[in-house]
């Protein structure tokens, strides 16, 4: 049995024919002499099952909120409006409707969010990492306290969630920091 | 709460100047890469996973060598001192050290490359550099795949294609005319 698409190997594009696969979960690619194993998934040769709306027979069916004539087979997990079968999107583990994923989309939520900068982190870099060299600090650490406050509504890392922990201890040693040039500019002014 | 939605499944990977770890989400596979500074999140829905593949890679023979020129210059070192009745801290300290190193890499396994084979891309998981911590997280992921994809049909073959009609020739078509009815008098004239 070798029905199947051909695939390409990840590393030099060569083409493995579905003898590579199908009955051998491992090989050698021949393009670039490396071994690889293979764990392949329904996907790989059979398709989602085509939706169909089933349209609304009685009057008193109750119908999707964006189609009239199809029948409600859903109710939306985020706004509750009825939904056919073609409206109700499986998305983030819910079955939403196309506007509340726009809003999702628009929103910014976990589910779409493609990328976050960590302002906690940079803060507390920007305390820390110049104490090495402390003059630099003169500089550093009113832009450490001025990204604390910056980046305190802002949204963490989506994996290790958000805690305000860095950004307080930034902005400790951020004042810290400045407190200790203002002495010392107090000190060498009082000291003429 | 975005810390619930997403369960790790690997630890960092560090690459040069950025790490990446890969978590399990409600209805997806994950992939995150740092900087420390700066995350990028490439998200592939279990539905449309249709492979993964592991390759092999060096990574194992030449961590092996890092650490054995680590520990075998420092042993060297251990052995000049210990000839020459000094005390060796230094030269222990990083003979240890790299001696760990070495024996740590080779428990770790083979290295390896793996991939995700979607219908639109085949995306590298960089947190994946293990053969047997890769093998344990397919198989992790291999029953929420299959269970996602339960639903899934074998797409009919498209029908045959019917052969081409043939251009009629002059003998077919006196056939056809010669066969209707009211047409068995050949034309006068």
């Amino acid at each position: 049995m070798t029905a199947g698409p051909a695939l390409a190997c990840p590393r030099c594009r060569h083409t493995l024919g579905p003898e590579s696969w199908i009955d051998a979960n491992r090989g050698v690619c021949w393009g670039c002499k490396t071994g690889y194993e293979f764990v392949g998934f329904p996907a790989l040769r059979a398709t989602r099952q085509r939706i169909a709306a089933q349209p609304a027979v009685l009057a008193a069916d109750s119908v999707c909120f964006f189609h009239a004539e199809n029948r409600a087979e859903a109710i939306c997990d985020s706004c509750g409006r009825f939904l056919c079968a073609v409206c109700a999107v499986p998305f983030a583990g819910r079955k939403l409707c196309p506007a509340c994923i726009a809003a999702a989309g628009s929103a910014e939520t976990s589910s779409v969010v493609r990328e976050r900068v960590l302002f906690d982190s940079i803060a507390l870099a920007l305390a820390i990492v110049p104490l090495l060299i402390w003059p630099f600090t003169l500089i550093a650490a009113p832009c450490a306290l001025g990204m604390a406050i910056y980046g305190w509504k802002k949204p963490g890392s989506l994996v290790s969630g958000r805690s305000r922990t860095r950004l307080i201890s930034a902005a400790l040693v951020a004042v810290l920091e400045i407190a200790g040039w203002i002495t010392l500019f107090v000190y060498l002014w009082l000291k003429k | 709460m975005a810390a619930k939605l997403y369960t790790r499944l690997t630890r960092n990977a560090t690459q040069l100047g950025s790490y990446s770890s890969l978590w399990r989400g409600p209805d997806h596979l994950m992939i995150v890469r740092s900087t420390g500074y700066h995350e990028s999140y490439a998200r592939l829905q279990f539905t449309d996973v249709k492979a993964f593949f592991l390759t092999d890679s060096p990574r194992r023979m030449w961590w092996g060598y890092v650490w054995g020129i680590v520990a075998g210059w420092a042993g060297f070192v251990l052995i000049l001192a210990l000839v020459n009745r000094e005390r060796p801290i230094g030269s222990v300290f990083f003979f240890a050290i790299g001696a760990l190193g070495f024996v740590w890499n080779y428990l770790l396994g083979p290295g390896c490359r793996a991939y995700v084979l979607t219908g639109v891309q085949t995306a590298e998981m960089p947190a994946l550099v293990r053969l047997r911590k890769a093998r344990r997280v397919i198989a992790q992921l291999e029953p929420i795949i299959h269970a996602a994809q339960q639903d899934f049909v074998v797409a009919s073959p498209p029908p045959a294609p019917s052969p081409p009609i043939a251009a009629p020739t002059e003998a077919t078509l006196l056939s056809k005319i010669e066969s209707r009815p009211g047409s068995t008098e050949a034309p006068s004239g």
